[in-house]
């Protein structure tokens, strides 16, 4: 029984964790080419709108069957053409990388927020719309085992959603890509050493748009589990800070890959624990501001602590003068 | 049809910057196959951008770059790679997570559809280190090597891309006596297959010691060339500085002071090569304290530690890094010692005419060729910005003075103007630490020499008739001092023994 | 024929990366036709409606039916007034930390805690009236410059940066808020869940009847200037720029950069505790439980907007305040929904904060480095 309720509870932290993880393995990807993007917030947001959008107006003659699909490929679009803008306004144009990101989110808020009002005819979301989710996987035949049926198929049977299983396929990807691939060389050496890099003649500035464009993706991808997967609708502000989450994963994380998909699964099981403990019986007593302030404080000590070992544990030497 | 004898050839090659800055001017030069050749030129006389320009990263303003008997144009390192040129630069670029084998492989990997082939970079890079006699470990972490081991893995990258036209951008500054020696006599097996090099440098010994010709360039011109069987010492620093040299001035000796920095036992570890073991010295009133050593062996890392005190001012090694802030004024830069007290501030509040009036007079007492206190620093050139840098200093009046490569980079006016106001600041009784990988500048400064091994003094001599290669023993490890310091009244290591 | 094409494009882009006045004029001018472009897409009327956003904020003066002359529409330009001196209090309060390259977005928190602790001090000071509402602020910019500083203390002390602690202490700061109203200062009279009506001590009386607008305006030049000051004229403006510029050689030269990082954020944080008192006690009267967090990113964009110039702040500020009531207006008159005047104002931002403009033979990013 408890070994169900475990199981249930990991799920959920997967759930959670999923948006935040995909946008930090984007954020890791341009940190390590050596552009932050802090634009992760917008990128996810604008891809979790167009996602949906899409899907409630899709080309003539499309099956219903692709309309999930469709709305994937549109939303991915959106995220790559805002990542696009990034990466030119700072790599051409000359502007400051993170206040071209901040900017781009401000944009991506007012956009989505307006366009959802003047093409959906509503300002809060598109609930009023029956739009699609990207499907569930579902391995058929467990019924006889029930807790392998429950970790494999979830609650209710249905099976995980794709993009939920995609999480830690993608992010052996990512490690597959850094580690072993020459792409992934030239983009860790682009970040770590970009003279180095130019003088060995590796086109640094192709480096850094690929790493862009990627983080945009993969944002993306985190942004369309939001509208086309935890839910099945766009709300106006839905991302709710998960694009910042996944920035601070990848502070927290340290540029490795174990580090930032750990951090995101923290900040998972953070949002998780907070929604938990609000439905508890003690809540009654206590106020439910109070759990709402637990994820943010957990996120501030978690990325307090590295800086706190280092000052209270090591002991800078004495000299004398 | 006749390959043409000669590799490269520059004719009439000029580089002026956006700025105005003529950096080359008509360079004529001609390389032969097989010849090791040595251009040679005091620190800003344009040696560095000609190479930019034949490795791509500069691109001429005037004139041709023939490369066997074809007119070329590089936009791109890649494409002078291409063209069989590989550049060994001054400051390694190394990427330090990677490994040795990774890192000479960089940019032309061994893969199959984009899959690294780690175990075929690791055989190919051993194969080329045994092949050429430059030792090095494919599998160890470029941030653990030493500098000289990481200027091996530099040469092993261009070798690695198939150059046969190899630039060596002050190779020896970063090598010890022995070290430089090792890597001439590789020089002298590559040439002898059919390598050619192009050897810049601003020693004269390099010119006589392993280049069969030279170019001697003098404020971006070429002043004179020829076989270096021909040459002599006197006449090649002749056409270096435009005029006979005067020997060098030693300072006056001056009475012994008190000793103003007292240090024992500092320790300091970074986690990388480079690491302080227990350092003691003792800086008095009226003294230069020189320390010499190969670069990298501590002294950076010493002089930043010691710069950590109330009345101790820093010139800083990275000049543009640590030493201004080039988006700011010069004024903004050069009040910061002093902005917080009178007369530049009064209870918070800045003083601008004060300040206005401190800088125009800190100018002109320097020689600064500026604008005025309100340009960006940033547009100095770097003998102007390193005047700043020490004004500033001087401004708060310190007691001790720690200067760190303070003429690097510096026109040779500039670095004149520099040291004579050490020995001024010197003749008023202040006590100054001088750091420097320019044996020469030790020699002719220091009352008294530490030399640094590993982080550690390992000998300790008298300034005054001292000699380099008495020197250069201690510098490589070869000798060392028993219980070396540098406190004020520790024994100085038996000098002027000839090397074995 | 070609070089005199490419002359003249070099000229074309020479003008639209001129000193900043110009450009920040020239942008908001292509900002607001982009935004004519985008409601041509969405509305019948489309210029009717642009008209609107440009001019719905503007009062009129209309002859009456007693024949004298009276101002209409001042309700809606005083709420223009309102957001000019919030969103200047805003703008500095990202400003001063930028200038020590410190990306706060704490603004929210600041605003919503000042809020709070002006709110409490007017409704609980008990000594004599002209003492409540100096009090009152004091006790906004206090609030506010604790949490800014917070932030400034994690990053100094930890190096926990300082975007993501400012936006995390915001979430926290707002439940705060939300905590207090709920259960220690509900005003059990009110129809929805918020404080009381402030007393008159600690009011403010307006200069434009039914507006917020009073005293509280001259804050906004005030403001202005003093940051002006701080940062042009004194000793820890010249640190604060210094940190920012250039931190290796702020930390060389012995400047006290983490010192002059945490007072950045901290005076950031009071002076976006000050806008809360601003909203408290001049425009509201009361704090309802659901104000609405949002206006500290208005901040930031009005300071981008401003590029980061105390002198430009002001007319930043207007200029978005404008706008976003030529939005409500447009919205109300038309079939365009007022959001189209926040992406008016980001894209002004993002062409503003382009350095330089390529030209097309280098938007081929494909080519080597």
């Amino acid at each position: 029984m408890t070994l169900a309720l475990v199981i249930l509870a990991v799920l959920a932290v997967l759930r959670a964790a999923t948006p935040i993880l995909y946008a930090a393995l984007g954020g890791l990807l341009s940190e390590l080419s050596g552009k932050i993007n802090v634009a992760l917030e917008g990128l996810m947001l604008v891809a979790a709108f167009t996602g949906v959008i899409a899907a409630i107006h899709p080309p003539a003659g499309l099956p219903p069957a692709l309309l999930p699909w469709w709305g994937l490929l549109a939303g991915l679009a959106a995220a790559l053409l805002l990542a696009l803008l990034l990466a030119v306004l700072h790599l051409e144009c000359g502007a400051d990388l993170i206040v071209a990101g901040i900017a781009l989110n401000l944009l991506a808020a007012g956009l989505t927020v307006f366009l959802l009002a003047e093409l959906a005819g509503d300002k809060g979301s598109t609930a009023r719309f029956a739009t699609p989710a990207l499907p569930a996987l579902h391995v058929p035949g467990l019924e006889r085992w029930p807790t392998l049926d429950l970790l494999f198929n979830g609650e209710g049977g249905r099976g995980h959603h794709l993009l939920v299983l995609g999480g830690p396929l993608i992010a052996l990807l990512a490690w597959l890509f850094l580690a072993h691939t020459r792409a992934g060389a030239w983009l860790r050496a682009a970040g770590e050493n970009p003279a180095a890099a130019h003088a060995a003649g590796i086109p640094v500035r192709r480096m850094h748009y690929l790493a862009l464009l990627g983080s945009g993706l993969l944002a993306g991808l985190g942004g369309i589990y939001l509208s086309m997967g935890y839910l099945t609708l766009f709300q106006a502000d839905m991302t709710a800070g998960r694009g910042f989450l996944a920035l601070a994963a990848v502070f927290v994380g340290r540029r490795s890959l174990a580090g930032v998909c750990g951090a995101a699964l923290l900040f998972g099981a953070a949002g998780v624990l907070a929604t938990r403990l609000g439905g508890l019986a003690l809540a009654g007593a206590l106020p439910p501001q109070l759990f709402a302030m637990l994820p943010p404080a957990i996120t501030i000590a978690v990325l307090a602590l590295p800086g706190w070992r280092r000052a209270h544990l090591d002991k800078p030497p004495r000299k004398l003068a | 049809m006749n390959p043409s004898p000669l590799r490269l050839e520059l004719r009439g090659v000029g580089k002026r910057y956006p700025n105005g800055v003529l950096a080359n001017d008509g360079i004529d030069l001609q390389l032969a196959r097989g010849e090791i050749h040595a251009l040679i030129g005091e620190n800003g006389a344009g040696k560095s951008t000609l190479i930019k320009m034949l490795y791509g990263l500069e691109q001429p303003s005037s004139g041709a770059i023939v490369l066997d008997g074809r007119a070329v144009a590089f936009d791109s390192p890649a494409q002078a790679i291409r063209a069989g040129i590989g550049l060994v630069p001054q400051h390694v670029q190394l990427v330090p997570s990677f490994s040795v084998a990774r890192n000479v492989t960089l940019g032309a990997e061994p893969a199959r559809w984009g899959w690294l082939n780690h175990g075929a970079a690791a055989r190919a890079v051993g194969e080329l280190a045994r092949r050429f006699g430059l030792a090095a470990d494919p599998d160890a972490l470029a941030a653990t090597l030493s500098l000289g081991q990481q200027q091996r893995v530099e040469i092993l990258k261009a070798l690695y891309r198939g150059a046969d036209l190899l630039l060596l951008d002050e190779p020896g500054a970063v090598l010890s006596p022995d070290e430089a020696h090792a890597l001439f006599t590789a020089l002298r097996t590559l040439a002898d297959a059919g390598m050619t090099i192009l050897l810049i440098t601003h020693k004269i010994a390099d010119v006589l010691d392993v280049a069969d010709r030279y170019t001697v360039l003098r404020a971006g011109r070429v002043v004179a060339h020829g076989a270096s069987s021909e040459a002599s010492a006197p006449g090649l620093a002749a056409h270096i500085v435009g005029r006979p040299l005067a020997p060098a001035q030693r300072p006056a000796p001056m009475p012994a002071g008190d000793v103003l920095l007292r240090v024992r036992g500092l320790r300091r570890a970074t986690g990388v090569a480079e690491c302080l073991d227990g350092i003691d010295l003792d800086v008095a009133a009226g003294e230069i304290l020189g320390i010499a050593g190969v670069e990298g062996n501590g002294q950076g890392l010493l002089a930043r530690a010691l710069a950590t005190g109330v009345g101790v001012a820093l010139v800083p090694e990275d000049r543009l890094h640590d030493g201004v802030a080039p988006t700011l004024s010069i004024a903004e830069n050069a009040i910061a010692s002093t902005y917080d007290a009178a007369p530049l501030s009064r209870h918070g509040w800045l003083q601008p005419d004060a300040i206005d009036a401190a800088t125009r007079a800190m100018i002109d007492e320097f020689g600064v060729v500026a604008a005025g206190p309100d340009q960006p620093i940033g547009a100095l050139s770097g003998g102007n910005m390193q005047k700043i840098v020490l004004a500033r200093a001087l401004a708060g009046q310190p007691r001790v003075l720690v200067a760190c490569q303070p003429t690097r980079g510096v026109d040779i006016g500039a670095a004149r103007f520099l040291r004579q106001r050490l020995l001024a600041l010197r003749a008023q009784g202040a006590a100054i630490v001088l750091v420097s990988a320019d044996l020469d500048e030790i020699l002719e400064l220091s009352d008294r020499i530490a030399v640094m091994f590993r982080g550690a003094i390992v000998g300790h001599f008298r300034g005054e008739g001292q000699d380099a290669r008495a020197l250069a023993g201690y510098m490589t490890g070869a000798r060392r001092q028993d219980g070396a310091s540098a406190r004020i009244d520790a024994p100085f290591a038996a000098a002027g023994q000839e090397a074995a | 024929m070609k070089h005199t094409m490419k002359h003249t494009m070099k000229h074309i882009a020479d003008f639209l990366a001129p000193p900043s006045g110009r450009r920040t004029v020239a942008a908001a001018g292509i900002g607001l036709l982009a935004g004519l472009a985008l409601i041509a897409c969405v509305s019948d009327e489309p210029l009717r409606a642009w008209l609107i956003l440009l001019s719905g904020a503007m009062p009129e003066l209309r002859q009456g039916a007693d024949g004298g002359w009276h101002w209409q529409r001042l309700v809606r330009f005083g709420t223009v007034l309102e957001d000019t001196v919030n969103l200047t209090l805003l703008g500095l309060a990202v400003l001063i930390p930028f200038r020590a390259r410190q990306f706060a977005l704490g603004a929210d928190g600041q605003l919503f805690l000042g809020a709070l602790a002006g709110a409490v001090v007017g409704l609980a000071w008990p000594g004599p009236g002209w003492m409540a509402l100096p009090l009152a602020a004091i006790a906004a910019l206090l609030a506010g410059g604790l949490l800014g500083g917070a932030t400034g203390v994690l990053k100094w002390r930890y190096g926990a940066n300082e975007m993501v602690v400012s936006l995390m202490l915001n979430l926290i700061a707002i439940e705060c808020y939300r905590l207090a109203i709920t259960r220690w200062l509900r005003d059990p009279d009110a129809g929805f869940p918020a404080t009381p009506f402030l007393p008159p001590a600690a009011s403010f009386t307006p200069w434009i009847p039914d507006t917020g607008v009073g005293p509280m305006l001259l804050a906004a030049p005030l403001a202005v200037l003093a940051v002006a000051l701080l940062l042009g004229r004194t000793t820890l403006g010249y640190e604060i720029r210094v940190s920012g510029a250039a931190p290796a050689f702020a930390l060389q030269a012995g400047l006290p950069v983490g010192r002059a990082t945490v007072l950045s954020m901290a005076l950031g944080g009071a002076l976006a505790g000050l806008a809360g008192f601003h909203i408290g006690h001049a425009v509201l009267g009361r704090l309802p439980v659901d104000l609405a967090p949002g206006l500290g990113f208005e901040g930031l964009l009005v300071a981008l907007l401003a590029r980061h110039q105390p002198r430009a702040i002001l007319g930043a500020a207007f200029f978005y305040a404008w706008l976003r009531a030529g939005g409500q207006a447009m919205e109300r008159g038309s079939d365009v929904s007022r959001e189209i005047a926040l992406v008016v104002q980001a894209l002004v931002i993002v062409l503003v904060m382009a350095e330089r403009w390529p030209w097309p033979r280098r938007w081929l990013f494909w080519r080597a480095a």
